[in-house]
């Protein structure tokens, strides 16, 4: 299972980042979330989250210098206590999906918190963001950063 | 309370200052902080757009944290073209960004000597040369800046040559679009040189019990998304509301001669989804109703924001343009050129009706086919009032110029104060009439509107019934602009007003309720009205536009309604009575007294004194 995002459902209103943050860290401060918004005016013209896809093989855990990263049970964690801050991850994806913050010594990535029920799916109000098998996501032919979900046209 | 940034822009000092509790308190937060800066700090015979005027732009205690909609900052002044206090509210995430760089407000004041942005770097503050960005439009700044600095996630307020030309109804402009629209804050902005203020900020907003905080919050967004209501608002936004003007026969048509439209369908809510590529949200808002809108011409794509009903029926309706294409151009070009859509739609209106009526020539225009419903002339008039060419350059001015050039006009401006009216007719509402005639900053609906109920109750409801309608309005709703979030969700989704208590009370720790909120609220009304005294306004200002009183509503379902003088004068005494004012408007010592403002009771006594011993 992992995220998958339906940006053409995104508002950009920071809920997902906002309850992240308070879920992890206990603060309001979206700039703690492991998921981003952006807005991308006047081309496209959408809103779009970034949040990590939990990869098969992830170029973080092979770009990892302390092998801080690794798989459990399909989720792609970060041991912060292992990790030096050295970026090498963060450089390495190739999505964007792991993310800096001047007070944390780690990368913040999503763990798919809350056992099944990330507090982003639930929080979303528009359904932008739904929690879904790995295998039922596909890559669109030719574009690496566009993915259909069985069954729905998502983009 | 945080810190307030304050930036002398004629010495390029700047400072912080951090208020004390009570105070921060007392006057809850944004337009209630700025009104009280605005009173204690601005001279009576200021010059709106000289060195000596002070713009606040001040968030709310809940600005920025996890409350449905709580985006929201409101930007004081004394504005230039009303002369008294004004405030505009901007949603977006600007406000919640300046919290996170650790100010809660910023108080900007001189001008300064070339043109600069502001730029606030979590705690670092700078003054940085704009001359590369003086002239462009406000959404290619925005679009610039962020790429100049290399982030796209900052925010930018930021004015167009509109503000720059220092127009009286210039706007500031953040988020590609959503604005600072009514009063003319872009024209200070203009008139300091301040050509936009850059934001970023990492910090937490503390929370004083975050587990009480979390309660709130999840039952608040929970509650909101049963909401049935919730669909529509997501999928049109405000734009729905032209289908329910155009129905009740209240919908601005033809520089408010008319109020229902005949092509109404085809600027409305449901035309508007074809066009619409996503929803738009601000800060911690699940109701969504801003949406991304694209048109194409040829090779131009037009990417817009909006259009809100406000747009669409003062832009449209109020100009007989009938179709969304042309709507959706103007919004475009208001947002780049920085300037209102609202007084625009309302001044453009007012033009063609004057031409129809020979009142003024094509000579005057410049060529231009003033008439209703000449799509190209809308847009060629908002190029020329931006950068003040020809008749653009009078309108530019605002209506009250307007109407001194051409006091023919005076019968059908709508406008109060100075200010053009938004869009609703007042003429079957006594109520209404009342709300905007009685609005601290002019003709707007922001603080209150009771139009849907005045329609409903007709004959049942009397002058008292109204006036306190009026009233509960002016208090509930100017505190949402205190405290910094957006009122619809209360309005529109019917959230209990004393979830907002109980949010200030787990985000400061101040432990407070709603009648505590709203006596504070009171209280701001009055201070402003004592800017506003003090400045000359009276019973006289309290008055809506000669139309209301004199033609007749030509058709549809309100058919052969209008005001009666009579009538107004006894809502307005009961107003007035209601309110603790006097007859002439003022209000009396004892009123100031209660609600804690003493020392405004005195000043105000001394400056109508004063005036009655040089007269």
């Amino acid at each position: 299972m992992r995220l998958k995002i339906i940006e053409k459902k995104c508002a950009d209103c920071k809920i997902c980042e906002l309850i992240c943050a308070l879920h992890h860290f206990k603060v309001n401060n979206p700039k703690k979330s492991r998921i981003r918004v952006q807005t991308l005016f006047p081309e496209p013209g959408i809103n779009k989250p970034v949040v990590c896809r939990q990869c098969e093989n992830p170029a973080c855990m092979e770009a990892c210098p302390e092998g801080a990263i690794t798989i459990e049970g399909g989720i792609v964690k970060l041991d912060e206590e292992k990790c030096t801050g050295c970026r090498a991850c963060v450089e390495s994806c190739p999505f964007g999906a792991l993310f800096i913050h001047p007070d944390i010594p780690y990368p913040l990535k999503c763990d798919l918190c809350s056992k099944g029920e990330p507090q982003c799916v639930s929080w979303c109000p528009k359904e932008a963001i739904v929690f879904v098998p790995k295998e039922k996501i596909r890559r669109k032919s030719g574009d690496r950063q566009s993915e259909d979900y069985e069954g729905e046209a998502l983009d | 309370m945080g810190s307030t940034l304050r930036i002398d822009l004629s010495k390029n000092k700047i400072s912080e200052e951090k208020p004390e509790k009570s105070w921060a308190v007392k006057y809850v937060g944004g337009r209630g902080w700025g009104a009280r800066k605005v009173w204690e700090e601005v001279g009576v015979n200021v010059d709106p757009l000289g060195p000596d005027n002070l713009v606040f732009f001040g968030s709310g205690p809940l600005t920025g944290l996890l409350v449905p909609s709580a985006g929201k900052m409101s930007i004081v002044s004394i504005s230039p073209a009303t002369g008294i206090y004004a405030d505009s509210n901007v949603g977006g995430a600007f406000g919640a960004e300046l919290k996170q760089a650790g100010y809660d407000a910023i108080a900007l004041r001189g001008v300064s000597k070339k043109p600069v942005y502001i730029m606030i770097d979590d705690g670092d503050v700078e003054l940085r040369e704009a001359k590369e960005y003086w002239g462009a439009g406000a959404l290619v700044t925005e679009e610039q800046l962020k790429k100049d600095i290399g982030d796209n996630n900052i925010h930018v307020l930021a004015i167009g040559p509109a503000g720059e030309n220092l127009v009286k109804f210039a706007c500031m402009t953040s988020d590609y679009g959503r604005n600072a629209g009514r009063t003319g804050m872009g024209a200070i902005m203009g008139s300091k040189k301040v050509k936009a203020i850059v934001v970023r900020g990492f910090k937490d907003i503390p929370i004083a019990d975050v587990d009480r905080f979390m309660d709130i919050a999840y039952e608040s967004y929970r509650l909101i998304s049963e909401n049935e209501i919730l669909d529509i608002w997501q999928r049109q936004g405000t734009l729905q509301v032209i289908d329910w003007a155009n129905e009740r026969g209240v919908l601005p048509t033809k520089n408010f001669q008319e109020t229902v439209f005949e092509q109404a369908e085809e600027i409305g809510g449901d035309k508007m989804e074809e066009v619409k590529t996503t929803s738009r949200a601000c800060f911690a808002c699940p109701m969504t109703c801003g949406n991304y809108c694209v048109i194409r011409e040829g090779d131009t794509k037009v990417v817009v924001e909006g259009p809100e009903y406000e747009t669409a029926a003062m832009l449209g309706s109020a100009c007989g343009i009938r179709d969304l294409k042309t709507i959706i151009k103007a919004n475009n070009l208001c947002d780049d050129l920085g300037i209102d859509t609202i007084s625009s739609g309302n001044l453009i209106g007012l033009l063609m009706e004057a031409y129809e009526k020979g009142i003024i020539t094509k000579d005057e225009t410049g060529g231009i086919e003033l008439k209703f419903g000449n799509g190209e002339a809308v847009l060629k008039m908002l190029e020329m009032i931006a950068k003040r060419e020809g008749i653009g350059g009078i309108v530019a001015e605002g209506v009250k110029a307007v109407t001194e050039k051409w006091k023919e006009m005076k019968p059908f401006a709508m406008q109060t104060k100075g200010l053009e009216q938004s869009a609703y007719d007042t003429r079957a509402s006594p109520g209404m009439a009342l709300a905007y005639a009685t609005c601290d900053v002019g003709a707007h609906h922001s603080r209150a509107w009771v139009i849907s109920k005045d329609l409903e109750m007709r004959d049942k409801w009397t002058a008292e019934d109204r006036a306190k309608l009026v009233i509960y309005h002016q208090h509930v709703r100017p505190l949402f602009d205190c405290l910094g979030v957006c009122r619809l969700e209360w309005i529109e989704l019917s959230i209990d007003e004393n979830i907002y208590a109980d949010f200030y009370t787990s985000i400061t720790g101040i432990k407070t309720t709603l009648k505590e909120l709203l006596e504070r609220s009171e209280a701001i009304y009055n201070l402003t009205r004592a800017i506003n005294v003090v400045r000359g306004i009276s019973r006289a200002d309290d008055y809506p536009p000669e139309r209301v009183f004199c033609d007749p509503i030509p058709s549809g379902p309100l058919r052969g309604r209008l005001l009666q003088r009579e009538e107004y004068d006894r809502l307005l005494d009961t107003y007035y009575r209601l309110r603790g004012w006097s007859d002439k408007g003022i209000p009396t010592k004892e009123t100031l007294k209660r609600l804690g403002l003493k020392e405004v009771a005195l000043e105000l006594e001394k400056s109508r004194k004063l005036k009655r011993k040089y007269k």
